[in-house]
């Protein structure tokens, strides 16, 4: 493949920020350059969600063996199963090491689109609850900027990549530009009901707000609710990449997107003060390839970006480009899970889903909103959803024959299941460096991580296994089991903070645009740059903060000060 | 396997102008006879003549064709040969082949014949003993749900839960016993549940509901 060596920008990565640095850039008239780990994904062509269960090999139980060889940690991520195996990366190709005695789960994305094409579609807003908490709580560092700075932003976002949902009026998860919110089942109009009862306005069980369309919107199909949305979608109903932004980027026809291009080097000009591009390798030639730019967008991932500023380093940067404050790397934040409760709700026999909706109940963080809870700072949010599991639920039951079919094709029993996820606190001490002998497949230093929970994340999630339990009790719910597994670092795939923003270049690596203190025409744009983890889940404030960037960095080079 | 494949699959095995006299049911026991002693598709065949034979009977007999296909109409034993042909670990596998084989020394010592030659009523007398001990064995590794999980628990608990995710995953089952294929191109949360056989619910996807999404 033939690229031009020169482009007005580079964006490094291609999944839910790189594809909104993309779009943002080539629609205000820069050549721009993607380049992209993993393979091509076109959805036309590579969406599998249509594909039944008996066209696959092991029916959904997938290749244990392989699993095992092959995906040994992939295989731990929500969205990983025998129809979007091959959406994640081969952990033999993709190692990490972890310091001892603490584990991490690193879940990578394979193909265009990164994990836009695997996310789980929740989008919910911060607001200044989040942006103060640091400063509130005397914890890390300050966010740079406040909900007024990024709220034109998250509507520019929203009307884009469409979001169903619904208004609740809660000043703490704002409300945002919603189209109609998909329905809920018969128990979760009883659980909203319910929790209103008992908490007023404090526990609201809302519908999902997702980025997939319940209406079509800008040449996308609304939703059909087939379900497995984790193995692409043909009518480009959710929010992805290859979905949204890479298609308008490219209809600019000023994008040129580079797959199984790894790049191994941000290039530093001491004399310039700027990066002037990037070294990288095609992943199947090994060809060594150059490209330069006038500006940089990183949207590797926070793992990734922060790995490959490490990388790069010169007399200037001896630990790491963009690192004076040493923060790169640091930080490293995902969300608490693992509590958990479901339990069977009686009533509503004559009724049963048709089709399958990929969405679920939401319940916005309750805890720290206005009154400070003893044992711990932050919050958490509740995810869950309700149905009815036939078969599944029967199978493990006493007989055979006629009768026990016969219990296989009912419906059975409404069942509702939900789980916390909370906040982590920004700790230095959480962090990735290189590791100083093992390399990867294309013989680049892997990432070393040192990740554990601290004691406000396990304070936490004591009281979410108390309250995923209290709160479906108090609905009604029969039959309510709870579990209180702690959840391995990494395991929700939220990663963020490892070049985090902030006011002062001593202690933060980014400016409130997200743009490096010491090297002005870089940015950093996923979820490296999150100064603290609100338990909502990030992607939708990575959008924001990416198309906030980029107007930023476009408005600087028509001033000429990039 | 519907009804029509059971006659291409006999007139393709030869003789099937006498066959067309015979009743649905025994035209079925005997295409499954036909059926049992071909080869699985694409696998290792790990099963011998006599353990499939044994296996295609038991798995009818756990899921029978009632008024929607059943096990053999699935296929089911096609789908064990798939899991015993490298997806089971060695020990796993092994016990499956164990029961099976205890499965025909127990009716030929009780009945003088192999587990697919007994009276309907002997299969299932033996089936429902073996599901009461299954049963009551202690739950292996908790609460894991999977196929090895079951198979580790009893022998006959690894059978019946391969049989049934075998059904409810195969085409014929989900066409016509759960109502989960087509797609149905929509989501109503409150449809009414009128045939008990054809349920509406929520389609085979891993991700259908109930779970958390990121």
């Amino acid at each position: 493949m033939t690229a031009p060596r020169t482009y007005d920008a580079i964006v490094i990565g291609s999944g839910m920020s790189g594809g909104w640095a993309a779009k943002e850039l080539t629609g205000k008239g820069l050549r721009t350059l993607v380049l992209e780990q993993g393979k091509p994904f076109d959805p036309a062509r590579d969406a599998r969600e249509h594909v039944a269960p008996f066209e696959l090999p092991f029916r959904g139980l997938d290749d244990r063996q392989l699993v095992e060889a092959r995906y040994a940690v992939q295989r731990g991520a929500l969205a990983f199963e025998e129809g979007s195996r091959h959406l994640f990366v081969d952990d033999t190709q993709h190692p990490y090491t972890t310091a001892e005695g603490k584990p991490f789960n690193y879940f990578r994305p394979s193909h265009v689109g990164g994990k836009s094409n695997l996310w789980g579609r929740h989008v919910y807003r911060l607001s200044d609850v989040d942006f103060t908490a640091n400063l509130r709580d005397g914890v890390a560092v300050d966010w740079p900027i406040r909900y007024a700075d990024l709220a034109p932003w998250y509507d520019h976002v929203e009307r884009f990549i469409g979001v169903s949902g619904m208004k609740e009026g809660l000043d703490h998860v704002p409300d945002g530009v919603f189209m109609p919110p998909m329905p809920f089942t018969a128990p979760e109009r009883h659980l909203r009901a319910a929790m209103e009862r008992t908490y007023g306005r404090e526990r609201v069980v809302t519908m999902g707000r997702v980025a997939m369309l319940t209406r079509p919107h800008l040449g996308r199909g609304a939703c059909h609710y087939c379900g497995p949305c984790h193995r692409g979608c043909v009518t480009r109903s959710y929010f992805s990449s290859p979905n949204a932004t890479l298609p308008a980027a490219a209809a600019t026809g000023r994008l040129t997107l580079r797959p199984r291009t790894i790049v191994r080097e941000l290039k530093w000009d001491g004399a310039k003060r700027r990066v002037t591009g990037v070294r990288a390798i095609d992943a199947d030639t090994r060809a060594e390839l150059a490209f330069e730019a006038r500006v940089v967008f990183l949207c590797a991932g926070a793992l990734e970006s922060a790995r490959l500023l490490l990388l790069s380093t010169s007399s200037d940067f001896p630990d790491g480009l963009a690192n004076g404050s040493g923060q790169v790397g640091r930080n490293v934040m995902d969300h608490i899970k693992g509590a958990r409760a479901s339990g069977v709700f009686e009533g509503w026999e004559d009724v049963a889903p048709v089709g399958s909706r990929p969405n679920g109940v939401y319940v916005p963080p309750f805890r720290n909103v206005t009154a400070r809870h003893p044992d711990f700072p932050r919050a958490y949010a509740l995810q869950g959803g309700s149905g009815r599991r036939g078969w599944r639920d029967a199978m493990g039951g006493p007989g055979i024959g006629a009768a026990f079919k016969r219990r296989l094709e009912e419906p059975g029993p409404w069942t509702f299941g939900w789980e916390a996820r909370g906040e982590q606190l920004p700790r230095e001490s959480n962090r990735l460096t290189l590791h100083p002998t093992r390399t990867d497949a294309w013989g680049i230093p892997v990432a070393h991580l040192d990740v554990a929970w601290g004691p406000e994340e396990l304070a936490m999630h004591r009281d979410m296994a108390r309250q995923v339990v209290e709160m479906l009790e108090a609905a009604g719910a029969k039959e309510v089991r709870g579990s209180a597994d702690v959840s391995i670092p990494g395991s929700t795939n939220h990663e963020m903070g490892t070049a985090r923003m902030g006011r002062d270049a001593r202690t933060s690596v980014l400016d409130g645009f997200a743009r490096a203190h010491e090297v002005p025409n870089l940015f950093v744009t996923d979820g490296a740059a999150m100064t603290s983890s609100p338990c909502q889940n990030p992607s939708l404030t990575y959008m924001a903060i990416t198309a906030r960037a980029a107007d930023h960095a476009v408005r600087l080079l028509g001033r000429r000060e990039l | 396997m519907d009804r029509r494949e059971v006659l291409a699959l006999l007139a393709r095995a030869g003789g099937a102008g006498a066959l067309l006299a015979l009743a649905p049911d025994q035209l079925l026991a005997l295409g499954e006879r036909v059926h049992a002693a071909l080869p699985a598709e694409g696998t290792a065949g790990v099963l011998t003549a006599a353990q499939r034979a044994a296996a295609v009977a038991a798995m009818e007999g756990i899921v029978p064709r009632t008024g929607t296909p059943g096990a053999t109409d699935a296929r089911a034993v096609d789908f064990l040969e798939v899991l015993l042909g490298g997806w089971f670990a060695p020990a796993e596998r092994d016990a499956l082949l164990r029961g099976l084989d205890a499965l025909d020394a127990g009716a030929r010592e009780a009945h003088g014949r192999p587990f697919a030659g007994l009276a309907p009523a002997a299969q299932v007398a033996m089936l429902e003993a073996l599901d009461a001990e299954a049963q009551g064995a202690p739950r292996a590794r908790g609460a894991g749900g999977g196929p090895a999980d079951a198979a580790a628990t009893h022998w006959f608990a690894g059978l019946k839960w391969v049989t049934v995710f075998a059904w409810a995953t195969s085409r014929p089952a989900m066409e016509r016993a759960l109502g989960a294929w087509p797609l149905p191109g929509r989501y109503d949360p409150d449809a009414p549940v009128r045939l008990r056989r054809a349920a509406p619910r929520v389609s085979g996807a891993p991700h259908a509901h109930g779970e958390v999404a990121r």
